[in-house]
């Protein structure tokens, strides 16, 4: 199979360009498995991962332009591929992207607001086992970032500013859902963008985590912002 | 920048030079070998190459520009045990920082976001006994209770709750679903994602993307650690009057297969510290234990990953299979299972000649009442095992393998969880699980009480004069590793490939002297006429991965050396150390650890006594040769 992959080093290339490699193709060959091939038997790329399982987030990038987890994406036939960096992303080097900052944003919005810390007795209490699994449901998001790359909003009107996307608003969920989170969240999900969202379903689409139902969680918030008078 | 006086002291004679160029060829242990290489001259200044020469080939390493910081606690590694370091010391209002080699939050085993099996403690004293009894007597008994007491009940659920988990696995009933231990208990669905959150939101300084490679070490005292930023190449020297050692296990050795070893671990799990540390003259012990999973092997890409594979372990193991289709572990009770007898018991099936193809035997998952009461780490992937990758769990027996997933391989501690080296903390410490592994609540108890034990010692520890020599040191190793040409190189991968063959090899659930003896000849060739031989082929400093294998690839012989030789002589069998020449538990020659240290660049093993508080070595062996009794 030939794989066309974007190149970038920053240090010594004017720009980011396109280099071809022919690797053989096995069955079950996964993207994670195409690079390092290329990396040991051709030459050197910088790409990152960890996990081969889709949880740690690292390996996510561009397959024929859709955003993909490169260990977990097997190429069914041999064929031709294209690999690029994900998209949106500031490139660090070939595939290595900086997501930290889309991360950090993430992290502050999914701390509980609470006005007192929970004890012992507050998490041994009886919890609807459901509702457990709901919030469970939401909490294999890896911050793979797949969704924000997916997402024709953030992507084609570029304005983050409007809309976190749809990682974000899913961590907002998963508040909402938190029993023990006093914070109104609905608000909170109308401010950063939860009208912004076209509900074009791209984001579930691509998501490593079959337990997101990304569209069912914003009709339920809309349904409550509705509920308040939040609509736009 | 270095005083006149200090930049004098960077001179190295060429005769030196050479001398230590020499010392490249001989079997010396990892990266020290060409140490001292700094030449005089206006440090900055990055025209003033200098050319050095090694192995008859000239190697042109700048001179070196470096970038400072100082605090009071560093805490190097990102994962479990340094985050719950971390924010214990910030908690006491410790100015501190992190550095990590990994992208924060997502690095290590830590980095990965499963439904974390979660251990707290509910009556410490309780809890010692039981880890005690598990560790098979070797643990340091004055350590383990200082790390069982200290934590109070049940704090660690509250304060995993309190950063952000609350969807702990519960009942039909709405209960929290909980698995009882002596003196613990596991709940299920914590996420490690949370914890990195709560670092961020505290606004802790991390460093991130920063490889630590070497400790900075004055007159024996460690007063920081020094490493590279990887997406610039960029030379950082931290100083700290505490460092905390907590990089995590050293588990990427462990075979090779398409993407991976045979481990669930993390790419970052090289051992760098632990072999640094040795390096810099610090004990290590616990290097022949590990712990281990079954993990499945296919397809290859996804090999012995936890979290893309099915597997199974000391915990879930009623569905495992021999070739014959036997559930032979199914009639073992919970309460005499642990990860030792695990390990043998699949050893054993191996050795009868009714394991798999591949030398692990089966899970069988074709039955819906196993299906249901997979872990739902596992049952996550049935689906698309079957959608993607065509392999149908319901309908096949599928082949696991052993895998490594923790390493117990660190430097010695103390009952302050202070190493050998004045300054030097390690909350996974060598010798405090004996040939037990870690887990989440030993882990987490260590890593506060080790940040608390180095807070108060950061008013000790005070230096009058500072030698910058170390930095240039180092600087011109990395460099070297960055620059060599050679005759007939060999890329970073392929050593590690033949480092990984050789622990495969040697270290897995069965293990015998002649495979032992093998291995660490071929390591030490691997040392003399491959490691010499290394280049990295592209001379970037942007994110060069191949510059970072090639300095791990120093890291991970060390300790695979470290591992084969503890391992080959230690002649009993305890924990998953499983040896088939001498398959009987020996108190009489071996209730003790078995220390690793560098002498003249040359290991040394020694016998260490087991390091008694409330047990007897007479006692201990007759406590752990019956089951645990509360
Ligand atoms: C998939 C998986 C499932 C597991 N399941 C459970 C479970 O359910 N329950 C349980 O109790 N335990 C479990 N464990 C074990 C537990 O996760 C580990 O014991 C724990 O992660 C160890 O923490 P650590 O901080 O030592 O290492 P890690 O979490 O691996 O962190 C190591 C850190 O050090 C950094 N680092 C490494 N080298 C350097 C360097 N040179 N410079 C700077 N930083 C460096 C890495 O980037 C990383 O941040 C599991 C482990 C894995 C991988
Ligand atoms: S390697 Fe972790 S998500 Fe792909």
């Amino acid at each position: 199979m030939n794989v066309k992959i974007q190149k970038y080093d920053p240090s010594t290339d004017a720009g980011p360009y396109y280099k071809t490699y022919n690797i053989p193709w096995k069955k079950n060959i996964t993207i994670l498995e195409v690079l390092v091939y290329i990396h040991e038997n051709h030459e050197a790329i910088a790409f990152d991962y960890s996990c081969r399982g889709r949880v740690c987030g690292r390996c996510s990038m561009m397959l024929d332009g859709e955003p993909v987890m490169a260990c977990y994406t097997p190429v069914g036939k041999d064929r031709d591929i294209v690999l690029e960096p994900l998209r949106g992303f500031p490139v660090i080097r070939d595939f290595i992207v900086d997501k930290s900052k889309t991360r950090d944003r993430i992290a502050k919005i999914e701390a509980r607001v609470r006005s007192k810390l929970l004890v012992q007795s507050d998490i041994t209490a009886k919890m609807d086992p459901d509702l457990a699994k709901k919030i469970g449901n939401l909490e294999w998001c890896c911050r793979c970032l797949s969704c924000i790359a997916a997402c024709p909003v953030i992507n084609e009107d570029k304005d983050q500013e409007k809309f976190i996307g749809p990682a974000g608003i899913i961590a907002i969920g998963l508040r909402y859902y938190d029993p023990f989170d006093e914070g109104d969240r609905v608000v909170e999900a109308v401010q950063n963008g939860l009208y912004e969202c076209i509900m074009c379903g791209k984001c579930n689409e691509v998501c490593p985590a079959a337990e997101i139902d990304h569209l069912g969680v914003y009709s339920e918030l809309r349904e409550e912002a509705k509920k308040k008078g939040l609509e736009p | 920048m270095a005083t006149k006086e200090e930049k004098e002291n960077t001179g190295v004679s060429r005769r030196e030079f050479l001398k230590n160029a020499k010392l490249l060829a001989g079997s010396v242990a990892g990266g020290m070998a060409i140490a001292n290489l700094a030449a005089a001259g206006t440090p900055g200044d990055e025209n003033k190459a200098k050319e050095i020469q090694i192995q008859g080939s000239t190697v042109k390493v700048p001179e070196p520009v470096y970038e400072v910081y100082n605090t009071d606690i560093l805490v190097l590694g990102g994962g479990f045990i340094a985050v719950s370091a971390a924010l214990e010391a910030f908690g006491q209002g410790a100015n501190l920082m992190m550095v990590d080699k990994g992208p924060f939050g997502y690095s290590g085993g830590f980095g990965m976001n499963w439904d974390n099996y979660i251990t707290s403690i509910t009556d410490g004293e309780m809890a010692y006994k039981f880890n005690f009894w598990y560790s098979e007597g070797l643990c340091n008994q004055k350590a383990l209770k200082a790390v069982f007491t200290h934590m109070p009940n049940h704090r660690i659920m509250v304060d995993i709750a309190n950063r952000g988990s609350s969807a702990f696995a519960r009942t039909k009933t709405g209960d929290l679903f909980k698995i009882p231990m002596p003196g613990q208990e596991m709940v299920e669905h914590g996420f490690s994602r949370h914890e990195s959150d709560e670092v961020k939101r505290q606004g802790i300084n991390v460093v991130d993307r920063t490889m630590i490679t070497n400790l900075f070490m004055q007159d024996g005292r460690c007063i920081g650690a020094m490493g590279i930023h990887l997406p610039t190449g960029a030379f950082r020297v931290f100083r700290a009057k505490a460092t905390i050692l907590a990089t995590g296990p050293c588990t990427w050795h462990y075979g090779w297969i398409s993407v991976s070893p045979i481990s669930l671990g993390s790419p970052d799990n090289t051992g760098d510290l632990d072999a640094v540390a040795l390096r810099n003259g610090a004990r290590i012990t616990g290097c022949e234990f590990f712990a281990n999973d079954l993990i499945s092997i296919y397809p290859e890409g996804l090999a012995a990953s936890y979290n893309g594979g099915i597997g199974a372990d000391d915990i879930n193991y009623a569905y495992i299979c021999d070739k014959n289709g036997d559930f032979w572990m199914k009639d073992i009770p919970k309460s005499e299972m642990n990860r030792g007898l695990f390990a043998r018991e699949v050893a054993k099936k191996i050795l009868d000649g009714k394991g798999s193809p591949n030398g692990g035997v089966y899970v069988d998952c074709r039955s819906d009442a196993i299906l249901d009461g997979l872990r739902d780490t596992y049952k996550r992937n049935v689906k698309p095992y079957k959608d993607l990758f065509g392999i149908d769990v319901q309908k096949d027996m599928l082949e696991v393998a052993v895998e490594w997933y923790e390493s117990n391989a660190h430097p010695i501690i103390d009952e302050n969880l202070a190493t050998d080296i004045p300054g030097l903390y390690c909350p996974a410490g060598g010798g405090l699980r004996g040939a037990k592994s870690g887990g989440i609540s030993l882990n987490m108890s260590a890593a506060s009480l080790a940040a608390i034990n180095a807070v108060k010692f950061t008013e000790k520890n005070k230096i009058n004069k500072i030698s910058w020599q170390p930095v240039y040191d180092e600087f011109t190793r990395l460099y070297e590793i960055l620059g060599r040409k050679v005759k007939n190189p060999i890329r970073p991968h392929t050593v590690r490939h033949s480092i990984q063959k050789a622990s495969y090899k040697a270290l897995g659930p069965i293990r015998n002297a002649a495979g032992l003896e093998s291995s660490i000849k071929e390591l030490v060739r691997i040392r003399r006429e491959d490691l010499p031989r290394m280049v990295v082929s592209t001379k970037t400093k942007v994110f060069n991965t191949e510059w970072k294998e090639a300095i791990e690839n120093y890291n991970m012989i060390d300790l695979v050396e470290s591992m084969c030789r503890a391992a080959l002589m230690r002649t009993e069998t305890r924990g998953q150390h499983y040896r088939s020449d001498f398959d009987k538990r020996d108190n009489e020659n071996w209730l003790c650890n078995i220390t690793v240290k560098l002498v003249n660049g040359k290991m040394q093993l020694e016998k260490d006594p087991i390091v008694c508080l409330d047990y007897t070595p007479d006692q201990v062996k007759k406590l752990i040769d019956n089951k645990f009794r509360a």
